[in-house]
């Protein structure tokens, strides 16, 4: 084939490309822009700590009910016990929500009173590592010594948010001793 | 005949060169003259704060009760009729929901998913209506062995 009708050939191949891309652009083009995004996830994190503060305070209540009929230091591990429990059945949310097993460390603070009511105070707190904790990403290493963190770190796909679960209720303890009731419980 | 060959070829190739060389040219002029026509629609997300929020506050409130809803809620095995008492609680509020109480609930992450067997209430016209946004709220039993949490839902419709 000549040489002349290549660079013919060729140029008017061009020149249709060139066509198609300016019809292509010609007509304008429609896109949708969603906004509020970020909103969304704030409101849907906040709300969800709101809920789950609330969770956690019922949890300690149930717990101190469901432990009315024990004193002293077995009211304090029935109580832990059940409200461990409990809690662990708090759906996840987002991709890091295990709380007792990785994230948080629930601390306790039992305060007995003379007339037979107990103070407890829940609150985050860090603890020294063991073995058992060493898979996990939320290790804090810390001048040779290992803690785990003391708040639950929610991760969404845009924004991170830390969280403080606390608590403070008073129970009555020790039903069995006849001067006790439950209607203050 | 050979020289006719070699002038054909000659007027081709300068055609063709010729062409290009418009090409060029004319797609500069035209790149500069260019103007980008589009149009955007602008869609705002709904957040879903009416639905959290509402949710919140009736898990909080003692007015309905007399006693905090989500402990009411977690004592109570009547969970229909507790629907219904929390529905007409808010009869004035201009809003076309429904409240569902189920047992499961995986994650938050999404939503919660429950199925047909959970008990709903009503509140306001939602026929024709389409879900806009859903939430959920977990609520711990009084008194339980296994599973010690029950969720309470509600669905916005629009």
């Amino acid at each position: 084939m000549k040489k002349g009708i290549i660079i013919i050939l060729y140029s008017i191949g061009l020149l249709a490309v060139l066509s198609l891309i300016l019809i292509s652009t010609y007509e304008p083009k429609n896109f949708t822009v969603e906004i509020g995004k970020t909103q969304q996830e704030i409101v849907k994190l906040t709300e969800l700590s709101q809920n789950y503060q609330n969770f956690i305070q019922d949890s300690a209540i149930n717990s101190a009910y469901n432990s009315r009929f024990y004193e002293g230091d077995e009211f304090e591990i029935n109580f832990v016990l059940d409200f461990e429990k409990r809690v662990n059945e708090y759906p996840k949310f987002y991709k890091d929500f295990t709380i007792f097993e990785y994230s948080l460390y629930m601390d306790y603070i039992f305060e007995f009173e003379e007339d037979n009511r107990v103070k407890i105070i829940g609150l985050p707190d860090q603890i020294l590592d063991t073995q058992f904790y060493l898979d996990s990403d939320d290790v804090i290493y810390s001048d040779g010594d290992i803690y785990i963190r003391d708040y639950i770190l929610i991760n969404s796909s845009i924004m991170e948010f830390k969280f403080y679960p606390y608590f403070e209720i008073y129970s009555d303890y020790g039903l069995n001793n006849p001067q006790n009731d439950e209607e203050n419980n | 005949m050979r020289n006719k060959g070699s002038v054909g070829s000659m007027i081709e190739i300068y055609f063709g060169v010729m062409i290009i060389m418009f090409l060029f040219i004319s797609s500069i002029y035209f790149a500069n003259q260019s103007q980008a026509n589009s149009t955007a629609d602008v869609v705002a997300i709904n957040s879903g704060f009416e639905c959290y929020n509402n949710l919140n506050n009736i898990l909080k409130t003692d007015k309905i009760f007399d006693t905090k809803t989500s402990l009411y809620l977690g004592e109570s095995d009547n969970d229909l009729d507790n629907l219904n008492i929390i529905n007409n609680y808010l009869e004035n509020i201009n809003l076309d929901f429904k409240l569902i109480i189920s047992e499961n609930c995986d994650s938050f992450e999404e939503s919660c998913e429950y199925d047909d067997l959970s008990v709903s209430s009503v509140h306001g016209d939602i026929s024709n209506k389409i879900k806009t946004v859903s939430c959920s709220g977990a609520i711990s039993k009084k008194i339980c062995e296994e599973d010690c949490t029950k969720f309470l839902h509600m669905e916005i419709y629009e």
